[in-house]
């Protein structure tokens, strides 16, 4: 079992708020305006209450195994074969989402603030960072989470009250915008992409109350889910349908507009600031969970070996995954969400199936953190 | 660990070599800002694109002055125009004689030619909202005429830089109601939205004397005034029937016009005097609450009713009667009222009729009556409803204040 730090649950919990709400600092107003009109602020709410629920296979199955790593519960379920196959199933999941995020990352700081900078060289100097701070391991990864939290939060504090001035509520109104059966619907295909969910499989064993996972996860989407609305909301009353959904970044968007006197205007130079720093602990802690997955799954003692190898595979694969426009639609795409669900979902229910019918169950690993 | 350590600080040395600005550093004293855009139809189809440049040296402490090269005052900006296909190529042409760098970062207010506003806004605007330079607060102006020949004539008076010149006019509507707040991302909503359409704020250069008739409903370029040091009007309002300017509204219409839409913060209106019709008396008028506006879909036409709650302080009278009586204050407001009632319902039907066009956004209130599902709502047509509709306007205007003198000076007998 790779050795690893504690991680309290405050630190994960600012972890987690930092990771899901990295996404509205890309398109998820826009993707929810594409698809729900003006309803884009009902449609978040529905998107958080399927997203809770599709916790729940990891829930029953990281529970009956005592929180152990999701590669040793597959080895102990499937045996040497179906815990390689698992290992390298959900380490590639990792890989192939911390590249997809490199390069949305990379485009959308070549579209906001530095259009004439190679997306290559965005991608090399975040890659660099990102294994700077992976020497630290997970408890690293969460304790800067901890500590650029209050930031984060305090910048949408101030998205949110500087930009109530130019707000105009007809932004809201045809108040549901498509019928509801399409709402259920978009909110069951975008709820899946919720992937931090199986990440926490991988990190069970090394959280201080290992029990409480569970409510933390409930949690994070609960706060995520007001935080999100608040700014989805916002932006469909600055950007009134159907300009909304034309326009990429639509937060950033938003703090452009900005102007409460001569004094307190451009701030996106802040706001972009804000978003470097969050992106790169959320990558940071997806190449910590593609590492530790892979550690857990070669049964290795210490991830550290691993950190140049799959730095340089994701670096090469940024150039192979999609062009950089079709990257800004692609986290909503029907393809990655059938992705997810087949790997945070299928995956769990499969091992959780095969464990009830072996009769299976696991043991405390608590021990095996430093 | 001391390799790790040192392993660490070469990385941390290798982030911070890039903070400088990769390929997108810029060294401010090689840039050429522009601070003011201009677009015109050129008669072969293309556009004449005109950049109005500031020249940071001369803006500390410096009177401002400009054109095309005349005048032999301390400039502070300089003007240059070209003939091109769109703004950017028109901009790539400027570049062929200014030694630095083009940046849009700080440029403030577009003018559009009211050609170019006839013809679509949909294609400026777009090409605005997409340029990272520039934003979607710049002021957007129509200018009646030549946005060229405005530029050019354009002489900022109190103010060396030119930008906040352009800021401060920008805004200052909400201290006389001549205009409206015109940016950009306003003019694409009404361009776009069902419920409302578009309306811009327009300038044009005055050549005027106070020799022509005084008239109060007055457009841009025709204030009877000298030729004094500023050159430029900005009052009045462009209507836009979705993309296309569509008509122009004079000075007291845009007043009533942003009273209507709950725009109207504060400012001057003058009403006929109801004891003493050959003089005028000066209203402050406040808007102390949004419009209420109710919206009967079921009726056949559909039917408006607009209340206006305005707040009223006397400020300027030439007659020599005391309206601080109760008999006369009544009269007062009743005038007032029944002034703003008519005036606003004539300007209701002409944006009915003339320009086809609802500019006091009822329809985005009408939407929230019955309408649950955007397609139902885009479906209904607003735009083709509005000018069947039957609008009434209702007011509620005490003259609460009467300013620093309760009876005007009499003289002796």
């Amino acid at each position: 079992m790779v050795k690893q730090g504690h991680i309290g649950t405050t630190e994960l919990l600012a972890l987690l708020i930092i990771y899901q709400s990295i996404l509205m600092f890309y398109n998820l107003p826009t993707a929810l305006a594409i698809r729900a009109t003006t309803g884009a602020w009902l449609l978040n709410i529905l998107v958080c209450a399927a997203s809770i629920s599709f916790y729940l296979p990891i829930h029953l199955l990281i529970k009956r195994f005592n929180y152990a790593p999701l590669p040793e519960i597959a080895y102990a379920v499937l045996g040497k074969a179906g815990g390689i196959g698992v290992t390298l199933v959900v380490s590639g999941f990792f890989l192939y989402l911390f590249t997809m995020f490199l390069k949305l990352f990379a485009g959308a700081i070549g579209v906001t603030i530095l259009p004439n900078t190679p997306v290559s060289v965005i991608i090399l100097i975040s890659i660099i960072g990102i294994i700077a701070v992976s020497f630290y391991g997970m408890e690293g990864v969460t304790r800067t989470a901890l500590i650029f939290l209050p930031f984060v939060v305090l910048g949408f504090i101030l998205t949110i009250i500087l930009s109530v001035p130019e707000l105009d509520s007809a932004g809201m109104f045809p108040l549901l915008g498509v019928p509801v059966q399409d709402h259920l619907s978009h909110a069951g295909l975008l709820g899946l992409v919720v992937h931090e969910t199986l990440s926490l499989s991988v990190v069970a064993p090394y959280v201080r109350k290992g029990k409480s996972l569970s409510k933390l996860c409930v949690w994070t989407l609960v706060i995520v889910a007001v935080v999100s609305t608040i700014l989805v909301l916002l932006c469909q009353l600055q950007f009134i349908y159907p300009g909304l959904k034309e326009i990429p970044y639509p937060l950033y968007q938003l703090v452009r507009m900005i102007y409460v006197g001569r004094f307190i205007q451009r701030l996106d130079a802040v706001f972009v600031l804000l978003a470097i720093v969050s992106s790169t602990i959320q990558m940071s802690f997806i190449f910590q969970i593609t590492m530790l997955s892979l550690a857990q799954g070669l049964r290795l003692d210490d991830w550290r070996p691993l950190i140049m190898p799959v730095a340089i595979i994701a670096y090469a694969l940024t150039f192979l995954f999609f062009s950089p426009e079709s990257i800004t639609t692609w986290y909503y795409s029907i393809g990655n969400s059938v992705l997810t669900a087949c790997v945070t979902l299928t995956v769990p229910l499969l091992i959780f199936f095969v464990s009830l019918a072996r009769g299976k169950r696991g043991r405390n690993l608590a021990q095996n953190t430093t | 660990m001391l390799k790790t350590r040192l392993s660490l600080l070469m990385m941390l040395v290798l982030i911070i070599l890039p903070l400088t600005g990769c390929w997108d550093k810029l060294e401010l004293e090689e840039q050429a800002y522009v601070v003011a855009l201009g677009l015109d139809l050129a008669p072969d189809n293309n556009r004449i694109v005109t950049a109005q440049f500031v020249i940071p040296s001369k803006l500390a402490g410096g009177t401002s002055g400009g054109g095309g090269g005349g005048g032999g005052e301390e400039k502070s900006f300089f003007n240059i125009s070209v003939k091109a296909d769109s703004i950017y190529s028109g901009l790539d042409l400027i570049q062929t004689s200014v030694s630095r760098r083009i940046s849009l970062l700080q440029c403030r207010a577009i003018f559009i030619g009211e050609d170019v506003a006839k013809e679509s806004v949909r294609q400026p605007c777009g090409l605005i909202a997409r340029y990272p330079e520039l934003r979607r607060t710049n002021f957007l102006a129509v200018v009646p005429g030549s946005a060229k020949n405005f530029l050019f004539k354009n002489v900022p008076t109190m103010q060396s830089n030119v930008a906040k010149y352009y800021e401060e006019l920008s805004r200052a509507n909400q201290y006389t109601g001549f205009t409206t707040l015109s940016t950009v991302q306003r003019v694409i909503e009404g361009i776009e939205s069902p419920g409302e359409s578009a309306i811009a704020t327009m300038a044009q250069v005055n050549q005027g004397s106070s020799e022509q008739p005084n008239n109060p409903n007055v457009l841009p370029g025709e204030v009877a005034r000298d030729d004094g040091a500023a050159k430029t009007d900005f009052v009045g309002v462009a209507v836009f029937r979705k993309d296309k300017m569509v008509g122009k509204l004079g000075k007291e219409d845009a007043k009533l016009l942003n009273m209507l839409r709950g725009e109207w913060k504060i400012g001057l209106y003058s009403i006929q005097d109801p004891k003493d019709p050959k003089h005028t008396v000066g209203i402050n008028l406040r808007q102390i609450a949004a419009p209420e506006v109710k919206v009967d879909l079921e009726a056949n036409p559909i039917q408006v009713n607009v209340k206006l709650k305005l707040v009223g302080t006397l400020v300027s009278q030439f007659s020599a009667v005391d309206y601080t009586l109760p008999e006369n204050l009544e009269l007062l407001r009743n005038r007032l009222q029944e002034d703003l009632i008519t005036n606003s319902e004539v300007l209701i039907e002409r944006a009915q009729t003339e320009f086809q066009a609802d500019i006091f956004r009822f329809g985005n209130l009408a939407v929230r009556q019955k309408f649950l599902l955007w397609k139902d709502w885009a479906d209904f047509n607003w735009e083709r409803q509005f000018p069947e509709t039957k609008v009434s306007v209702d007011m509620e205007v005490p003259i609460l204040l009467q300013g620093f003198v309760n009876q005007p000076p009499q003289p002796v007998d």
